[in-house]
C-alpha cells in the first residue's frame, strides 16, 4: 500500500486514507459499519456474499465495499434505500434454506448471520416452499464438524486453506445452490492448522468436535493467556464454564501468532481437567508411591536434600527442568538450587538442545513474514513451532521467497526449494564449506558424500540475492551452531547489504526464558558467568549468602554423575527425561542409582514413576507471571484463570520448599520483580530478552572432528534419525483425551527407495534394533526422508526412540504377525 | 437489397473442412496478405476501422479491445470463446463445425495483430463434432505451414491449443472460461482487473467470440470500408441470426446486421406456424428480455435492440406464438439458470433457485400472491448485484414476460378475486 493519501467521502464524512485502502476499511475509520460475511482482513478480497454492496457516485451499479479500493474524490453512500434493500435481499437469500437452529447452535450469540440479520434484515421470511436440505454433522477432519445447511458459502474456510495455510484440501463442490464445502477427494481435513476455519466461519457451519454443544458463548468466562504448547508463545483466550476449560481461541498478536493457532495449541486443553492429573503429593513407602499431605511431602524433600547436602555437599544435588515454567518460576528454581540447595548443578535442557536463542543475528518471528530468503538447518518448523511455518509457506507462495533446507531432516514444501540432505552429524561439514565459499575460498573443505560442491556455489549465489534472510536452526548440534555462525558472518561480510535473522525454536516453550533466568550451569540470571566477581557479590548480598556455588554440571553431566553414584539427589521439574532425553538408558540408570529423586509434574509420567517423591504441579491455567518465547519476547499473564486445586503452582511449591528448608524467602511475583531490578534485568511485557552467548556452543573443535557423520551404517543398516512431530510426546499430550485422535502412531518413516530395497511395504510392522535396544514400529514411506536413514518421532511413549541413545545404526526387520492360538 | 452471405458462404454446398476447398475459395489469403504486407498494428487498425463489434453478446468494439493490452513485456494470449451455450443460439456451432478454417485464419490474424504468444480455443464440451472438425483443420493447416514455426516464411510463429469444456454454461463468461482453462473451478473473476490486463495465467489476454474472429479474414481481404458498409454504421457487418421457436423455418440466417425482427421472422424464417400469431420473441437468447408485437420493426443491431429495452446478445432469436404460456417458459428458463449458477454470489446462487421453485410451484397450481412480489423484488436484489451477469440473465425473460403479460402470471399466483357480498 502506498503512502499517498486519497480523500473519500462516506455518508458525508470525509476521511484521508492511504491509496489502495479498501472501501470497507476506509468506512471503519469514520465509524461507519459496512456489514460483511465473506470479507476478512486477513484473506484476499473475494466479493462473494454481496452483503457489502454500497452506492458510489458516478458508478452505474452498486459496488462491493470489500473489493473496491477507494480513489481520490470518491463519494460513497451506505444509507440509501437501495443499499438497505440489497442488504435485506442478501440476508433473505442467506436465510432461505438456513435451518435457523440457533437455539442449539454453538455459534448462537457470536454469529455474524444472527447479528447482521438483527441489524439489517427483514422481520419476516417470504419463503413459501419448504427449506432445502443438505448434509449435517459432516466429519470434515479430526477436529472439525461441518453443517452444510448452516453454511452461507462465504468460502472464508476454503480461501484460508489456500491462501494462508497454503494447503489445497478444502474445496467447493457442486454448482449453484447445490454448492458444498468439502475436502478434495473426500479425504479427512487434516493438517496442523485446520482449527482456524472455526474462527473464520461467520456462522455455525464449522464447529469444533471438542467444543460442540458444550456451552453458550455468553456463559463463558474468558481469560487472556499465552499458549505454552511450544516456543512461539501465541496469544490465546481461554474460555471456561463452571471452571472447566472448554475452548481456546487466538488473540491476534502480530508479533507471534498473526491471528492463527496450530491445532495442538487450539485443541490440546482437556489435559488441564484430566482425571489423571496429580492432585496429591506422592511419597514412596515400601516401594510404592502413596498419597500424602503437602507438608509431609515437603518435609520429606527438605529432610532428604538437607541430609545429602550435609553428607556429600551441595554438588551431590542436581536440578533439571524449568523450560516449561514462567520467568518468575524459572528464576526462583535456580535461586532454590544455588541458594537453598547450594548446588551449581542446574540445567533446564531436557532433550539435547544446546541453545534456544543466540545473541548473534537476532531474529524476530515477524521477520519470517518479510524475508525473501529462508535457510533452514536441521529444522522442521512445522513440527517444532508450527505457527512459524504459516509465515514461511506464505513467504514461499505469495512473496516467492527462496528457501534452502540443509540437514539430516528436511521439511516439505509444495513450492520449489533447495535441499541438501545429509547423515546426522554431517550438517556442520556442509556449513563449513558454505562458510568457506561465502568467504571467497577457491578450494572448498571436504563435503559429505553425495553433496556436490556446485550445490554449495549455487547456494552462495542464492544467498547473495537475499536482502532479508531468515535462518532457522534446531539448536541441537554445537558444531553445526558454530559453523552456522561462521557461515552467517561470512555472508554478512560479502559486498552488498542484507539483514540476517536467526531463530531457534526452543525444545520447550520457555527454553529461552529459562536460560536467561540462569537455569544453565555456569550462568547466573542475565547470562552472567558464574565466575564474574561483581555479580557474585550482588547475588550474595541479595540472597544473603556467604558463598555462591560455582559452575556445576549440565543435564548430561548430572545424569552421568548420578548413574555413577556421585550425584545423590535429583530434583526434576516438568522434565520427563525418561522420554525426552536422547539417551534413555542413561536416564533410567541415573534415576535408579540416585538416592533420592523428586519429580514435580502434572501427571505421573514415565519419569515420575521412578521418583521417590512426586509433587503435583498446576498447569499454566493456574498461573500468572511472565513468559519469554523463542525470539525473547516477554509476555505477561496478568491473572490466573483457575485455582490450582489440589496441586500447587510451581512458584508456590518452590516457595514452600524454601520455607520448609528454613529460609525466610518472600517469593511473590512482586518480590521477584524487585530482585530482577536489583540485578539489572529488564523483564516486562513487550521487553526483548537477549539471546545466549555463543560460548554455550563450546570451544571450536578440530575441523576434522566436527562435521563427520556421528555413526556409520554397516550393510543392511539404516541410520536412525529422531525427528520432532507435533502430536508425539508423552507429557500433556498423552494425557489429553482430545488428542488421542491425532496422536502420532508408533511409525518409522523410510525413503520409498529404502523401503523397496528392504522388501517392505507401507504399513508393514517392523522392528528397529541396535545391540540390546529394539523398538517396534510400523513402516511408512516419506519422500523427504534422506536415503539411508530412517526417521522415528521423538517422545512416543509406546516406542521411545531414546532407547538407541541418539543417532544410531539400526537393523530393520519385518515383524511376523503373532499367530493367535 | 440483395445480400450475399459472407461467413456462411459455401456451407452446405462445399466441403469447407477440406483445406484445399477453403484455399480455392480464397482461404488463407488474408493471413498471407497480413504476414507479407501488414504490420500487426496495421491489422489491428484495419479491424478498428471496420467497427467490428464483438458478437459474443456485449457488442464491444473488437479493435478497441485489442488496443487495451498493456505493453509491459509479459506474454499475451488470445483465447477464442467457442463455449456457445446460450439457449436458442447455434450460430457459432456451424462456423466451428462447417467452416473451421475461416475461424483458424481469424484466430491467426488476431494473434498476429495483438502479438499473442499462443492461442487457445475453449470449445463447449458437447460440440464433439465441432471439436473433431477443428482438430482435423488444425492438422491440415499445420501441414500447409499456416500453424507452427515460421508461418509462411514470415518468421512469425503461432500455436493453437484446443481445450474442451466440461459442460458449464458459466464457462462462456470470459473470466470463468479463463479459470476453467487454467484447470480451476469455472467461476467468473472479480473485475477489474480485466483479462486484457490480468487474464490467462495472469497474463494479458484477449477473449474473442467465434463469429467475431471469423469476420476478421474478410475484413483483411476486403477492407474495413467494405465491412463498415454492411448494415448500420454503429454496428456493421454480417450477422448470423439463430431463429428458433414456433416459426415455419427455424435455422441460422446470415443477414446484414440490423435486419428487422419482422423481416427475420416473416421473410426469412417463413413466418408463424399455420393459424398461429406472433406473441413475443427473445432477441438474443434466453437471457434477454422479450420483445413483443410493438417491437417487430426494431432493427436487430446492438443499439436498436437496447433502445427497445432488450439486448441483441447472441442473436439467438426465440419466437413464441399465441399458444405459448409465458409462465411455463419462465419456469423452463429459470430451471436452466438455477442449474447453471456457479454459486459464488449469494443473490444468484439462492435467487435463481428460489425463482425456479416459485415458478414451478405456480405451474403446479400452488401459486400465492406473495410470489409475484418476490419475483418483482428480485429485479432489485439480483440485478447488477453480482460478479457476472448470470443473475441478470436469469431475470431477463421472467421480468419482461411479467411486464408484458402480467395476467398470465397473476392467474397462476392465486391473486385474490374481487369478492362481492
Amino acid at each position: 500500500m502506498s503512502q499517498e493519501l486519497v480523500t473519500v467521502t462516506i455518508d458525508g464524512r470525509t476521511v484521508q486514507v492511504p491509496k489502495g485502502t479498501l472501501l470497507v476499511e476506509a468506512a471503519k475509520q469514520v465509524g461507519i459499519h459496512i456489514p460483511v460475511f465473506c470479507y476478512h482482513p486477513k484473506l484476499d478480497p473475494a466479493g462473494l456474499c454481496r452483503m457489502c454492496l454500497v452506492q458510489v457516485e458516478k458508478m452505474p451499479k452498486p459496488v462491493t465495499a470489500c473489493t473496491t479500493p477507494v480513489t481520490d474524490g470518491m463519494v460513497v453512500h451506505t444509507q440509501t434505500q437501495l443499499v438497505s434493500d440489497l442488504r435485506k435481499g442478501v440476508l433473505e437469500f442467506l436465510l432461505l434454506n438456513h435451518p435457523l437452529d440457533c437455539p442449539v447452535c454453538d455459534k448462537g450469540g457470536e454469529c455474524d448471520l444472527q447479528d447482521l440479520t438483527f441489524a439489517y434484515g427483514a422481520g419476516t421470511s417470504r419463503l413459501v416452499d419448504p427449506k432445502e436440505h443438505k448434509p449435517k454433522a459432516v466429519d470434515l477432519g479430526p477436529f472439525i464438524v461441518l453443517d452444510e445447511e448452516r453454511c452461507i458459502l462465504c468460502r472464508r474456510c476454503v480461501r484460508y486453506d489456500h491462501e494462508v495455510a497454503c494447503e489445497t484440501q478444502l474445496v467447493v463442490e457442486e454448482r449453484g445452490h447445490h454448492n458444498l464445502i468439502a475436502t478434495a477427494k473426500g479425504q479427512p481435513y487434516e493438517h496442523h492448522f485446520t482449527g482456524n476455519v472455526i474462527d473464520l466461519c461467520p456462522v455455525g457451519a464449522l464447529t469444533s468436535e471438542l467444543y460442540r454443544f458444550k456451552a453458550r458463548p455468553w456463559d463463558l468466562v474468558k481469560v487472556p493467556a499465552i499458549c505454552t504448547g511450544c516456543s512461539v508463545g501465541c496469544s490465546v483466550e481461554l474460555h471456561f464454564r463452571h471452571g472447566r476449560l472448554l475452548r481456546v481461541i487466538p488473540r491476534d498478536n502480530p508479533a507471534t501468532d498473526g491471528g492463527w493457532l496450530c491445532d495442538r495449541g487450539r485443541f490440546q486443553y482437556q489435559y488441564v481437567q484430566s482425571e489423571e492429573r496429580l492432585t496429591q503429593p506422592l511419597v514412596r513407602r515400601n516401594g510404592e508411591l502413596v498419597p500424602v499431605s503437602w507438608s509431609e511431602a515437603l518435609d520429606e524433600v527438605a529432610r532428604r536434600f538437607r541430609a545429602i547436602r550435609e553428607q556429600h555437599g551441595g554438588e551431590a544435588l542436581g536440578v533439571i527442568g524449568g523450560g516449561r515454567l514462567t520467568l518468575e518460576e524459572a528464576y526462583l528454581l535456580q535461586k532454590l538450587a544455588r541458594a537453598a540447595l547450594g548446588t551449581g548443578n542446574v540445567d533446564h535442557r531436557v532433550s539435547g538442545q544446546v541453545v534456544a536463542g543466540l545473541s548473534q543475528f537476532p531474529g524476530r518471528i515477524a521477520d519470517l513474514s518479510e524475508a525473501d530468503t529462508y535457510l533452514l538447518v536441521d529444522c522442521l518448523p512445522l513440527e517444532t513451532a508450527p505457527v512459524l511455518d504459516i509465515r514461511i509457506r506464505r513467504g514461499l507462495e505469495r512473496r516467492r521467497a527462496r528457501l534452502v533446507a540443509i540437514g539430516s531432516v528436511l521439511p516439505r514444501y509444495r513450492v520449489r526449494h533447495g535441499r541438501i540432505g545429509v547423515r546426522p552429524g554431517e550438517t556442520a561439514a556442509v556449513l563449513r564449506a558454505l562458510a568457506a565459499a561465502l568467504a571467497g575460498a577457491k578450494e572448498l573443505p571436504a563435503l559429505p558424500a553425495g553433496v556436490d560442491p556446485e550445490t554449495i556455489r549455487e547456494l552462495v549465489a542464492l544467498l547473495d540475492k537475499g536482502q532479508k534472510i531468515a535462518v532457522l536452526w534446531d539448536g541441537r548440534d554445537p558444531a553445526t551452531g558454530r559453523t552456522l555462525l561462521e557461515a552467517l558472518r561470512a555472508l554478512q561480510g560479502r559486498p552488498g547489504s542484507r539483514s540476517i535473522h536467526l531463530l531457534i525454536p526452543g525444545e520447550q516453550p520457555m527454553s529461552r526464558g529459562a536460560a536467561y533466568m540462569g537455569l544453565l550451569p555456569g550462568y547466573l540470571p542475565g547470562y552472567k558467568p558464574v565466575t564474574l566477581a561483581q555479580v557474585q557479590e550482588t547475588l550474595r548480598r541479595l540472597w544473603g549468602l556467604r558463598q555462591l556455588p560455582g559452575k556445576g554440571l549440565d543435564t548430561a553431566g548430572m545424569l552421568a554423575a548420578a548413574a555413577e553414584g556421585r550425584l545423590k539427589g535429583l530434583y526434576l521439574v516438568g522434565a520427563n527425561l525418561a522420554l525426552t532425553w536422547p539417551d534413555g538408558d542413561l536416564v533410567r540408570k541415573a534415576l535408579a542409582q540416585a538416592e533420592f529423586v523428586v519429580v514435580q509434574d502434572l501427571f505421573l509420567t514415565e519419569t515420575a514413576r521412578m521418583a521417590d517423591v512426586v509433587l503435583p504441579a498446576a498447569p499454566f491455567t493456574a498461573k500468572a507471571g511472565h513468559y519469554a518465547n523463542l525470539d525473547g519476547l516477554v509476555q505477561a499473564v496478568a491473572q490466573p484463570a483457575q485455582s490450582p486445586g489440589g496441586a500447587q503452582t510451581d512458584l508456590a511449591i518452590f516457595g514452600a520448599l524454601a520455607r520448609t528448608l528454613g529460609l525466610e524467602w518472600k517469593t511473590g511475583v512482586g518480590e521477584i520483580a524487585r530482585e530482577w531490578q536489583a540485578l539489572g534485568l529488564k523483564v516486562a511485557e513487550g521487553a526483548l530478552l537477549p539471546g545466549a552467548p555463543a560460548d554455550l556452543l563450546g570451544p571450536a573443535a578440530e575441523p576434522a572432528a566436527a562435521g563427520t557423520a556421528t555413526v556409520r551404517a554397516q550393510d543392511g543398516e539404516l541410520i536412525l534419525v529422531p525427528v520432532d512431530r507435533l502430536y508425539a510426546g508423552g507429557g500433556t499430550l498423552a494425557f489429553d483425551p482430545g488428542m488421542a485422535r491425532v496422536a502420532n502412531r508408533p511409525e518409522a518413516y523410510f525413503h520409498p527407495e529404502d523401503l523397496r530395497r528392504l522388501g517392505l511395504a507401507e504399513g508393514d510392522p517392523v522392528t528397529l534394533s541396535a545391540g540390546e535396544a529394539a523398538v517396534d514400529l510400523v513402516a511408512r514411506a516419506a519422500a523427504e526422508v534422506i536415503p539411508g536413514t530412517v526417521q522415528v518421532p521423538r517422545g512416543l511413549p509406546q516406542a521411545p526412540v531414546n532407547r538407541f541413545g541418539g543417532a544410531a545404526a539400526v537393523r530393520v526387520t519385518r515383524r511376523v504377525a503373532e499367530v493367535k492360538a | 437489397m440483395s445480400f450475399e452471405p459472407v461467413l456462411t458462404k459455401g456451407i452446405g454446398v462445399l466441403d469447407l473442412n477440406d483445406i484445399r476447398v477453403y484455399e480455392a475459395q480464397g482461404g488463407y489469403q488474408a493471413l498471407r496478405k497480413a504476414l507479407k504486407q501488414m504490420t500487426p498494428d496495421e491489422v489491428r487498425e484495419e479491424v478498428t476501422r471496420s467497427n467490428l463489434r464483438g458478437r459474443g453478446g456485449a457488442g464491444f468494439p473488437t479493435g478497441r479491445k485489442w488496443s487495451f493490452l498493456p505493453n509491459d513485456g509479459r506474454p499475451r494470449y488470445l483465447v477464442c470463446n467457442a463455449d456457445e451455450s446460450e439457449p436458442g443460439t447455434c450460430n457459432n456451432r456451424i462456423l466451428i463445425q462447417w467452416h473451421p478454417h475461416q475461424l483458424i485464419e481469424g484466430i491467426l490474424l488476431a494473434a498476429y495483430a495483438i502479438g499473442a504468444a499462443k492461442s487457445f480455443i475453449y470449445i463447449r464440451g458437447e460440440f464433439y463434432r465441432g471439436y473433431k472438425s477443428l482438430m482435423a483443420a488444425i492438422e491440415q493447416a499445420r501441414a500447409r505451414g499456416y500453424i507452427g514455426e515460421n508461418i509462411l516464411g514470415s518468421g512469425w510463429s503461432q500455436e493453437i491449443v484446443v481445450h474442451r469444456g466440461a459442460g458449464a454454461y458459466i464457462c462462456g463468461e470470459e473470466s470463468a472460461l479463463l479459470n476453467s482453462l487454467e484447470g480451476k473451478r469455472g467461476e467468473p473473476r472479480l473485475k477489474p482487473p480485466f483479462p486484457a490486463v490480468v487474464g490467462l495465467y495472469g497474463m494479458p489476454t484477449i477473449v474473442n467470440n467465434v463469429e467475431t474472429l471469423s469476420c476478421v479474414p474478410h475484413i483483411i481481404n476486403r477492407g474495413a470500408e467494405w465491412f463498415a458498409s454492411i448494415g448500420p454504421a454503429s454496428s456493421p457487418g454480417p450477422k448470423i441470426y439463430s431463429v428458433s421457436g414456433l416459426v415455419r423455418r427455424p435455422g441460422n440466417y446470415e443477414l446484414p446486421m440490423g435486419v428487422t425482427l419482422r423481416e427475420l421472422i416473416f421473410e426469412h424464417a417463413g413466418g408463424m406456424l399455420p393459424g398461429r400469431t406472433f406473441k413475443a420473441a427473445s432477441p438474443g437468447g434466453s437471457s434477454t428480455p422479450i420483445l413483443v408485437e410493438q417491437h417487430l420493426d426494431t432493427p436487430l443491431d446492438f443499439d436498436s435492440v437496447r433502445a427497445a429495452g432488450s439486448m441483441l446478445g447472441t442473436a439467438g432469436v426465440i419466437v413464441y406464438d399465441n399458444t405459448v404460456s409465458m409462465p411455463k417458459v419462465a419456469e423452463y428458463f429459470s430451471r436452466f439458470y438455477a442449474g447453471e449458477s456457479c454459486g459464488q454470489c449469494t443473490p444468484c446462487r439462492e435467487g435463481t433457485n428460489w425463482m425456479y421453485r416459485i415458478l414451478r410451484r405456480m405451474q403446479a397450481g400452488g401459486g400465492q400472491p406473495v410470489d409475484l412480489e418476490v419475483l418483482r423484488s428480485m429485479g432489485t436484489t439480483m440485478s447488477g448485484t453480482t460478479i457476472c451477469p448470470l443473475a441478470d440473465a436469469s431475470l431477463g425473460f421472467v421480468l419482461s414476460a411479467m411486464k408484458y403479460f402480467p395476467e398470465e402470471f397473476e392467474a397462476l399466483a392465486g391473486a385474490p378475486k374481487e369478492v362481492r357480498v
